[in-house]
């Protein structure tokens, strides 16, 4: 406890080159992982303890390419990626509606349950998921491994929708109603700029989540479902951590772009879910 | 009429709730509800009730093991994801120039999937990966590589490293809501920086730093890739649980078993948690 | 009130339905076996195979052009060569194509025992020795290869008879065809090694000067090479098996002093490894390519293709020991029977070619791997520059033939062998 109250003290005291000496161990422990795998995917003969791969190389890439065919699996993760986001959305705009506009009683208590599937272990019901695919023959579709990812997806899309319609102004519906727009007009010109940067967020949020998911897809993939994750999961497990390096940047760098494009349009804080009381 | 129309307005409430209930009872509910009656069935069999898989397990020593290692890994990581994520917060809060970028690398962990975070980490903390040669480099009386990959220590600081920025996110956003007229106040009153900090602002904060520790160790807790890949001979109960199916023939009962214990640990610590939370701020 | 009560009625009468469900499965379950037929079949119809056989149903007989060859052997080194060097030889010199699949085992027994006779859609089947014997215990019935169609594939004539004979001792008469023989061997950084173990006794008695960079792999993990390694430490000091070959049960085999002496000897061996042993061999190449392990008992193939990939050090070499070098998977090349009838003829000129002498010495040169016919006058000399030549390695080839011992390995090798931290 002393020595974290001293940690603290030196902080705020030591003022702007001690906080930026943190910030920047915090900047190079985020980023140095991704640079050690992207050196080791372009990098030959880098054996022994050397700072730098001594040759460069694009073989690994190819071979991620060729050998394990990475744009298939790319194909199907973003098909997986977008019908889970397709699913989720829909279940979240009226869902979020109901939560955000109506009246219902014993709203909290339903909210938490919806919201239950975060705080049960997503193994505990990814076993009965793929239970229930196999015995509906769901394993193995682009539907059924987006429809498991829907598990993970939907309450965060209801959460955000919900907050997204509640924080919707009664008085701007009331004045557009007095200006004689009918409910349709009100719809499109009112409502739904106001709820799209909702939507959006909601849509990204899903979008990261299928895209990264790997617990429910590993239970209910099949060689026509093969999703980036798990392959990359199946190659660190072959060995060639080269490849798997190569494969792994292909994966991330569109993650990390999109957090970068993002950033302006939505609260990236929504990527975590991020929301007081639990 | 009046009478009528009200109940119209329920029908269309029910009807705009029923795709999130039908989500949550047909991916959520259902399967956990086929997880537990697996769980009672003897092995690879669709009739019969048994509570074997429940006593074999837990009546190995390894069992206790096993549990024991969930929990030391996932509260000693929101305990440091906690110690990391409030000094963090505490300087990003300052704006200082660049802070927009520091705040989109906070959230770089969350959008990757983790098996990367793992691999990378791997790599750099390896015994030839840059952390170590930097070690043995600068750092006098370090000759031998530190060995943190597949240890405990290694493993938290992977998952405080995917996991701390829930933390630090609600942490982050509690603290920007505080009005600073309280510090102010406090300042004018002649608390010092030290003093403002840990009477006015760490009160103040702490229900949101102990909510978001909440999810990070609901996160840590349930982590299945990075004990995966990256946990060698500790293998929390995911990792137990995925085992069990990764047999041929798989052995769902078995794994079924595992996760129902899993999950009741689980809520029976976010319940005694929440008991202490829902107390006086600490 | 009302409402309330309304929402509170249909949510009780949901999760009562959902556990109805939830308990009932007993009937459900009955028919699981036959909707996962359905399943099988739609994924036959699935691949484009299927669509060739539907067009041509007429009793003319047209030759099919495409096959489906399922891997479930290959380890990622493989999976490179099969697709990048064999299928499009096979398709230019064939003129056959062929839809390379990787598998696993257990999937793909499951999809066979589904399979409608004649209606089967894996042609050609490429499998480690243990599948054989799996198969035809699970009720799949496999061609007889040897003798019965030694006119359709000559080449056959060439695989040594007693590998065609009986796998892991169980007789498959002649249901497989030896593709490659797979050799583990000791596998060593000569950077740092400068002369070799030449038998798993000195090996022993040296392990001092390696101590920490041995390198083994835990005994649960996932790879052949988790008993491999232990087994063939283990053979050197105590005998597994009778004069004919067969195992001595392990409860006897326990009795022995020397059974005891050797599970001592390599309890200790243990202690000398790269700590913490490595979960998976792939964290063990991370540890050779660190250059914290030096010396390791390995699939030969995978070593040196490594090396020559770059994605090992190119000091590393291969190396011999006399009383037991651990056979690795041998690849066995089956053709289910239940395949459609004008197939077959094309699946043995598929596997003719395979065995071609072209193609088995590729095999050696560029895989290392050892070749599944015997014409070792026609190999390049240099090969034997690399690895040990065959009539050296086989006397020395250990099948592992006891199970007892390696299913023993694998269930208490980790408590028993996996030194304390």
């Amino acid at each position: 406890m002393k020595l974290i109250r001293q940690y603290l003290k030196a902080i705020l005291n030591a003022r702007k080159l001690l906080i930026y000496t943190f910030l920047l161990c915090f900047v190079l422990m985020i980023y140095l992982p991704f640079l050690m795998i992207a050196l080791k995917s372009i990098g030959k003969g880098w054996f022994g303890r050397l700072w730098l791969p001594p040759e460069l190389t694009l073989d690994w890439y190819r071979w991620a390419i060729e050998v394990t065919n990475i744009p298939e699996i790319t194909k199907n993760t973003l098909i997986i990626a977008a019908l889970a986001v397709a699913m989720s959305t829909l279940i979240g705009i009226p869902t979020g509606w109901a939560f955000g506009r109506r009246h219902i009683p014993g709203k909290e208590l339903l909210m938490s349950i919806i919201l239950l599937p975060r705080m049960i272990p997503p193994i505990a019901y990814a076993l009965g998921v793929a239970q229930i695919f196999y015995r509906l023959h769901l394993v193995n579709t682009h539907f059924g491994v987006a429809l498991a990812h829907v598990a993970i997806c939907a309450p965060y899309a209801i959460l955000v929708l919900s907050a997204t319609f509640e924080g919707l102004d009664e008085r701007v519906l009331e004045a557009a109603a007095v200006c004689g727009a009918n409910s349709l007009r009100t719809f499109f010109h009112v409502v739904l700029p106001l709820i799209l940067p909702g939507i959006l967020s909601s849509m990204i949020f899903t979008f990261t989540t299928s895209y990264n998911e790997f617990t429910l897809t590993l239970m209910t993939y099949g060689k026509d479902t093969m999703t980036l994750p798990v392959r990359t999961y199946i190659a660190m497990g072959e060995g060639y951590w080269e490849v798997t390096s190569a494969m792994s940047i292909i994966l991330v760098i569109p993650s990390i772009i999109v957090l970068f494009m993002i950033q302006r349009q939505v609260a990236p804080e929504k990527l975590v879910g991020g929301f007081k009381g639990v | 009429m009046k009478r009528g129309s009200r109940f119209r307005s329920v029908l269309v409430t029910l009807a705009m709730l029923s795709p999130g209930l039908a989500g949550f009872f047909g991916l959520f509910f259902y399967p956990m509800l086929v997880t537990v009656v697996r769980s009672l069935r003897p092995e690879g069999q669709q009739v019969g009730w048994t509570f074997e898989h429940y006593i074999t397990f837990l009546s190995e020593p390894r069992a206790r093991d096993v549990i024991f290692l969930t929990f030391e890994l996932s509260i000693s990581a929101t305990i440091c994801s906690i110690l990391f994520s409030v000094p963090l917060c505490l300087a990003l809060r300052q704006k200082l120039r660049g802070h927009r970028f520091f705040r989109l690398t906070m959230l770089v962990p969350r959008v990757v999937p983790g098996l990367i975070g793992a691999l990378g980490l791997l790599l750099l903390l390896g015994s030839r990966g840059w952390v170590n040669l930097f070690l043995i480099q600068f750092v006098p009386f370090i000759h031998e590589p530190v060995r943190m990959n597949y240890t405990i220590p290694g493993l938290i600081f992977f998952y405080t490293w995917l996991y701390f920025p829930f933390t630090a996110v609600t942490t982050l956003s509690t603290l920007e809501s505080l009005d600073p007229a309280i510090e102010e106040a406090a300042e004018v009153a002649g608390a010092n920086r030290w003093q403002v900090l840990r009477h006015v602002i760490i009160p103040l904060i702490m229900p949101g730093i102990l909510a978001g520790s909440v999810l990070t160790f609901m996160a840590a807790f349930g982590a299945f890739s990075i004990p995966l890949v990256a946990g060698g001979n500790y293998r929390p109960l995911a990792v137990e649980i995925y085992r069990q199916i990764d047999f041929t023939p798989a052995r769902w009962s078995a794994a079924s078993a595992r996760a129902m214990i899993m999950a009741a640990l689980q809520v029976a610590f976010l319940t005694v948690y929440m008991r202490i939370l829902r107390r006086p701020a600490v | 009130m009302r409402r309330s009560k309304l929402v509170t009625i249909i949510g009780l009468a949901a999760i009562v339905a959902l556990m109805l469900a939830a308990c009932q499965p007993a009937t459900v379950e009955v028919t699981r076996v036959v909707q996962e037929k359905v399943e099988v079949t739609r994924i036959v119809a699935g691949t484009p195979v299927v669509e060739v056989v539907t067009a041509t149903p007429t009793p003319k007989v047209e030759l099919p052009t495409e096959i489906t060859l399922v891997d479930t052997n290959s380890g990622a080194n493989f999976q490179w060569y099969w697709q990048n060097q064999v299928v499009p030889a096979i398709e230019e010199q064939l003129g056959i194509k062929v839809n390379y699949v990787v598998s696993k085992e257990a999937e793909l027994l499951e999809r066979m025992k589904a399979w409608e006779p004649g209606k089967g859609d894996a042609h050609l089947l490429f499998v480690k020795p243990e599948t054989i014997p799996n198969a035809l215990s699970a009720g799949i019935e496999l061609e007889t290869l040897y003798p019965d169609q030694v006119a359709a594939i000559p080449n056959i004539e060439k695989c040594p008879k007693s590998y065609l004979e009986t796998v892991l001792g169980i007789p498959i008469e002649g249901k497989g065809a030896l593709y490659w023989r797979s050799q583990y061997a000791l596998i060593y950084n000569s950077e740092y090694i400068k002369n070799p173990p030449t038998s798993w006794k000195e090996f022993y008695e040296r392990r001092a000067e390696w101590k920490g960079h041995i390198g083994l792999v835990r005994p649960d993990a996932k790879s052949g090479a988790s008993y491999r390694i232990p087994y063939s430490f283990l053979n050197a000091f105590v005998k597994m098996t009778d004069e004919n070959g067969k195992a001595i049960p392990l409860e006897e085999l326990q009795k022995t002093p020397e059974w005891q002496d050797a599970w001592a000897k390599l309890v200790d061996f243990y202690s000398y490894a790269k700590l913490p042993i490595p979960a998976e061999p792939p964290n063990m190449f991370e540890d050779f390519n660190a250059g914290d392990t030096w010396i390791s008992f390995y699939a030969m193939d995978y070593a040196l293709w490594s090396r020559h990939q770059g994605t090992m050090p190119p000091t590393i070499k291969a190396g011999f020991l006399e009383e037991g070098m651990a056979a690795g998977s041998d690849g066995y090349l089956i053709v289910p029977a239940g395949i459609p009838e004008e197939y077959k003829p094309v699946v043995y000129k598929v596997i003719n070619f395979l065995l071609s002498d072209d193609q088995q010495i590729r095999l050696i040169t560029t895989m290392w791997q050892y070749t599944g016919t015997d014409i070792w006058d026609k190999i390049p000399g240099v090969v034997w520059d690399t690895i040990p030549p065959w009539d050296k390695m086989e006397p020395a080839r250990l099948v592992i033939a006891n199970k007892e011992v390696s299913d023993f390995i694998k269930e208490k090798g980790p408590a028993l062998l996996v030194p304390k931290e």
